[in-house]
């Protein structure tokens, strides 16, 4: 499945040719080719986890670190290639760790405990003994369930810049058979900027479809071989807000400020081993460049 | 003799008219406006910067030319920077930028007197890109 998908990408890179010379613009992120741009900023914030008994992530380093070249980039975990670049509009296809279970291996639960069944409204839970559950106690802990494991995914991103912003839509499938599912986005970005200071807002909506939503937030048999417990989760729209802003106040060095926060659906946030309906995220550190 | 002269009386006279009237329909006579006769010259007008992004701070030579004594205010990409009373031609003024900026001069009632571009250019040849995500970004 995997080389099948990538003759499609090889397709693509030779249907485009390459890429003309384009010239970026004060004012946007702008990168050296040919040059490693590293970031690393320490501050202060934490990132919220919906997962039942998951633990705030602290955010206290954030990385930043892209490669860009003619046409291949690395940018954050983001292996790219790009086929269109122009003044208004850019394409791009790239392959990409899908984050998704980043919530998974990062918490390490201690106890192994199931506290009942799932809400019945939601999924096709089978209680036992025909009883009717209070949805508050349909919560599982990640050790009750199976690892959910990493997916890479395949991915097309589009853009249309403006002179203060740009609107971009992005498809990504999974190309490593962990769920075969997909998700896509679409998000506008502006920014406000002055000589030392930048200010952006993103206003975005996730789409995630259903194979990729049960894969992480179902339970299924593999679960609990012995026990009846199972949900089906169903694909849905995210909507999401984000905020940066980074002064300069040196050769090197930043203040960097980001607010994050991302509204989980319904069918998400009714699985048993969810427990919030949203994700948020604070920091506030000071950044150094290389 | 005196019809020669009574004609070139007769046609100065007309001529004196029409010069009046064109000396009127001009303005030659009334008040000019002060922005339609100042200039002003900045230097300079170029920054040069290792790489695009980095920030230029330059003390600018300014000279003018047909500007009242008065109080006039400096603005940057529309931003009030300061106020001063000018007395003289030349100033000076320091900025500091990172992008193409321009420079304003404006009189008490926010009129643009006297508009200037300055330019930021990278000095190293390798080509920038723009980046396709945004940079410390947590999403």
């Amino acid at each position: 499945m995997f080389i099948h998908r990538l003759r499609y990408l090889l397709l693509a890179i030779s249907l485009f040719g390459s890429v003309p010379a384009f010239a970026c613009e004060s004012g946007q992120s702008c990168i050296e080719k040919g040059q490693w741009d590293i970031g690393i900023a320490f501050g202060i914030g934490a990132r919220s986890n919906p997962l039942v008994d998951g633990n705030t992530f602290p955010n206290i380093i954030l990385i930043d670190v892209a490669w860009y070249g003619d046409q291949i980039y690395f940018d954050n975990g983001e292996l790219g290639f790009r086929l269109i670049e122009n003044q208004k509009t850019g394409f791009e296809t790239y392959l990409v760790i899908d984050r998704e279970a980043a919530y998974f291996d990062l918490l390490h639960p201690g106890n192994f405990s199931i506290s009942s069944l799932i809400s019945p409204t939601t999924g096709q839970p089978i209680p036992p003994d025909n009883q009717t559950l209070d949805s508050e106690e349909v919560r599982l802990s990640l050790d009750d369930i199976r690892d959910r494991k990493w997916a890479v995914n395949l991915g097309g991103r589009y853009h249309y810049y403006t002179e203060k912003g740009e609107v971009s839509f992005s498809y990504e499938t999974d190309v490593s058979s962990v769920h075969q599912g997909s998700k896509a986005a679409l998000s506008y970005e502006h920014y406000w900027s002055g000589d030392d200071w930048q200010l952006s807002i993103r206003p975005s909506v996730l789409w995630k479809s259903d194979k990729l939503v049960n894969y992480y937030y179902g339970v299924s048999a593999q679960d609990f071989p012995d026990n009846d417990i199972r949900y089906t989760a169903k694909g849905g729209l995210q909507p999401s807000l984000s905020l940066t802003y980074t002064k300069r106040f040196s050769e090197d060095w930043y203040w960097v400020a980001n607010l994050s926060y991302q509204k989980l659906h319904s069918s998400m946030v009714a699985s048993p081993i969810v427990d919030e309906n949203n994700v948020s995220s604070v920091f506030l550190g000071l950044g150094y460049r290389f | 003799m005196s019809t020669k002269n009574s004609n070139l009386k007769t046609c100065i006279g007309r001529y004196w008219v029409v010069l009046s009237l064109l000396c009127l329909h001009y303005g030659v006579f009334a008040q000019a406006p002060q922005k339609a006769y100042i200039s002003w010259r900045v230097q300079p007008k170029v920054c040069i910067v290792a790489k695009l992004g980095d920030s230029c701070e330059m003390a600018l030579l300014i000279s003018t030319d047909g500007l009242k004594p008065g109080k006039y205010c400096y603005f940057k990409n529309n931003q009030k920077m300061h106020c001063k009373t000018f007395n003289q031609a030349e100033d000076t003024v320091v900025v500091k930028f990172s992008q193409h900026t321009v420079l304003e001069l404006r009189d008490q009632n926010d009129t643009i007197l006297l508009s200037h571009e300055i330019q930021i250019k990278a000095r190293n040849r390798k080509p920038q890109t723009r980046r396709v995500r945004q940079p410390w970004s947590l999403f």
